[in-house]
């Protein structure tokens, strides 16, 4: 193999044809009053240097708005994940949600989700049956939705803990 | 492989390449920097009159058409003013502008991905003078101002299937007269991987020029 300065030699020559390669007349002359135009015009924004400085100061933050900026897909992606992180933390708060009305709803108790749902598929008797259910228990207290007078209203029955029934008398 | 730079004949068009030949003196180069972050504009305006030739070429010779170049070009200025307060004064501004320019044309060629529209400048009356291009252009040749613009176009056809990476370092190499150290400094990499890619674009640019190299 030639020595590398000789074995470039014929390309570094035709590369200096790139140097004679000029912009229109006057374009110098223009560019430097255009950029202080511009600036003078305010063309930047503050937020907009906020947002760069912060990008300057975490390299691998720049890093990634680059991919987001030039990747398409991988934009895509990253949304779609997003999207689907959101969706599940409003299922999940939904669910969680639903097990404490559950659970702090006199004379309502939720039914095992399992069981309700093969209750529904196979068509079994109360497959109409709600998520939850009424249980028949005695002594329950009946919620007064409008307070009467002399009887306890409604908070003030959910807040008697003897008015709920632990779950290991449910069915008895 | 040990690589040497090679020993590089100055041609007339060397200064005007270097367009604004940039400040020797640093002091007076932060003097400027530091003027402009309290808001001067016209010692600004004085920092982009000597940078501008060395950064438009740049751009220019990254997306071979003027008027991205031109686009290019006057926006990182008008980012490096935005971003003064973040110029820490670590390396030159010449080299901290050059590095916006560079990142902001290689973000911008990202998204262009394959749409290339070449829009060439003219080439200066001098470049058939030019001893290295008398050199390599055949005397039998007629017509050797046709042969100059047909070298032109292939030879920006051939820079544009580079990858960003390779084609910036010919450019800042190979037609800006950068050194190594410089370029490894603006593209945030070290001296090895500049002169690896150096390499690896000048045997490209060879195999998609050879009909035109001996």
């Amino acid at each position: 193999m030639r020595p590398e300065p000789e074995q470039f030699e014929d390309l570094r020559r035709l590369l200096v044809l790139k140097r004679y390669e000029q912009p229109p007349p006057g374009f110098h002359d223009r560019f430097a009053r255009q950029v202080m135009a511009r600036i003078r015009a305010g063309e930047f924004r503050v937020d907009d240097e906020v947002f760069e400085n912060a990008l300057a100061q975490v390299p691998w933050l720049q890093r990634f708005w680059a991919a987001l900026e030039t990747k398409p897909l991988f934009a895509g992606a990253f949304g779609a994940a997003i999207c689907l992180l959101l969706v599940s933390g409003v299922m999940y708060s939904n669910h969680v949600e639903q097990a404490e009305i559950g659970a702090n709803t006199p004379g309502m108790l939720p039914v095992d989700p399992a069981a309700y749902q093969r209750s529904q598929v196979a068509g079994a008797p109360n497959s109409d049956m709600p998520l939850f259910r009424q249980i028949s228990v005695e002594g329950a207290v009946t919620p007064n939705l409008l307070p009467q007078e002399g009887q306890p209203s409604l908070f003030q029955q959910l807040n008697n803990s003897e008015s709920f029934q632990p779950a290991s008398t449910v069915g008895q | 492989m040990i690589m040497t730079e090679p020993a590089r004949r100055q041609t007339p068009k060397d200064s005007a390449a270097a367009g604004g030949n940039p400040s020797s003196d640093p002091t007076e180069e932060m003097g400027l920097v530091k003027r402009a972050r309290q808001g001067d504009l016209g010692a600004y305006d004085e920092l982009v009159r000597r940078y501008q030739e060395r950064i438009y070429a740049t751009v220019y010779h990254m997306t071979s058409n003027h008027e991205d170049a031109n686009d290019l070009a006057q926006e990182a200025f008008i980012k490096g003013y935005q971003a003064l307060k973040s110029f820490k004064g670590g390396s030159s501004f010449y080299t901290w502008i050059y590095r916006i320019a560079v990142n902001k044309t290689i973000n911008f060629l990202k998204q262009r991905k394959n749409r290339v529209h070449i829009s060439l400048n003219d080439l200066d009356v001098n470049a058939e003078h030019d001893p290295d291009l008398v050199a390599l252009i055949s005397d039998k040749t007629p017509r050797r101002d046709v042969n100059l613009s047909e070298l032109q176009e292939r030879l920006n056809d051939a820079m544009q299937k580079l990858s960003e990476s390779h084609r910036l370092v010919v450019t800042l190499h190979d037609v800006q007269g950068l050194s190594h150290e410089e370029i490894a400094e603006i593209m945030d990499c070290n001296i090895g991987t500049v002169r690896s890619r150096l390499f690896y674009a000048r045997q490209q640019l060879q195999a998609y020029l050879s009909d035109y190299l001996k």
